[in-house]
């Protein structure tokens, strides 16, 4: 094994090993596990038990599925445990998602205005 | 010393990048399938942005809870995020070297994203029958259909690839073939499929 691998706990054939994840963390599967169902039930019932304004409905969804992905991507996908560039490229594509949905509600809203 | 520490930071990031190790300590296949599922979101995103274009852009649009059955759809979900949590516990497992246990807990993730796919073509099959597809539907909202399917089709493939993946991943595992970094990396492709389905769920079904 090389220096520089072995400076990272990669072997000769560049293969990083992953260090075993603290003990704890199962704890963490299991309230997310519960936390997601929760979630899910409450989105459900924003359309199956209650009557909700469009408004609120949206809000209650969006503030969902944040904490839903951020549960995902922080403990299911380990992020939480990775390094600050890996976080980067993870939430790139929603950054870049949002900003499009911006560019392009616009014309949509105007293009329904119009009819 | 502010310029001498300058240049320690410069000289230990050309090392970083400068070949024979992993810029961000991580390992080849790792960082690929993050930029893999990186350019796989933006795809999704895409999708997604063009479906609320459309709802935007459309005078009217069919009520979801009477054509698209949302208990169903829920129970998807839970199946999905059981998935994840199995998936979850396998990596922890192969991680500690417990590798009984990790094929165990992939054999369920296996089971549960079969079980997704079988409940999705349970309702595609209903909605095809009722007349919808991808050029025109009943409810004369042909976009409505269309996004339907392509959206909630290609999240199936996703999982249906996973399916294949994980079971072959679950059986190289049983045969001390795959190691805790091809799990890992698997588990990977897999929270990634719950994560786009987070977004999918209340975008079709409950908005």
């Amino acid at each position: 094994m090389s220096d520089a691998h072995a400076e990272h706990g990669a072997d000769e054939t560049g293969v990083v090993h992953a260090e075993p994840l603290p003990e704890g963390v199962t704890r963490a599967y299991y309230a997310g596990f519960i936390l997601l169902l929760v979630l899910t039930a409450i989105e459900a019932s924003t359309v199956l038990l209650f009557s909700l304004p469009t408004a609120v409905r949206v809000v209650v969804l969006i503030i969902s599925a944040s904490i839903k992905a951020m549960m995902i991507g922080a403990y299911y996908m380990n992020l939480k445990f990775e390094r600050v560039a890996l976080i980067g490229i993870a939430i790139s594509p929603l950054l870049l998602a949002v900003l499009m949905f911006f560019m392009i509600a616009p014309d949509a809203a105007q293009h329904f205005g119009a009819r | 010393m502010a310029a001498i520490e300058t240049r320690q930071d410069t000289a230990t990031v050309a090392e970083r990048w400068g070949g024979g190790r992993s810029p961000w300590d991580v390992s080849w296949s790792k960082l690929m399938m993050w930029l893999f599922l990186a350019s796989d979101a933006m795809t999704f995103a895409g999708l997604l942005v063009a479906l609320w274009a459309a709802r935007f852009s459309a005078p009217v649009w069919p009520n979801r809870g009477e054509i698209l059955n949302i208990r169903l759809a829920a129970g998807m979900t839970a199946i999905l995020i059981f998935s994840s949590t199995t998936m979850a516990l396998t990596v922890f497992a192969i991680r500690r070297g417990w590798r009984p246990a990790a094929v165990r807990f992939l054999a369920a993730t296996v089971v549960a994203g079969a079980c997704f796919v079988g409940l999705q073509a349970f309702e595609w099959t209903h909605l095809i029958r009722d007349g919808a597809g991808l050029a025109g539907n009943p409810w004369g909202v042909p976009a409505f259909s269309f996004t339907f399917f392509t959206i909630t089709g290609l999240h199936g493939l996703h999982v249906l690839g996973g399916v294949i993946y994980l079971w072959a991943m679950a059986v190289r595992l049983a045969k001390g073939l795959s190691g805790a970094e091809g799990v890992e990396v698997a588990g990977l492709y897999w929270g990634f499929v719950d994560l786009v389905w987070v977004f999918i769920w209340p975008s079709i079904y409950l908005l």
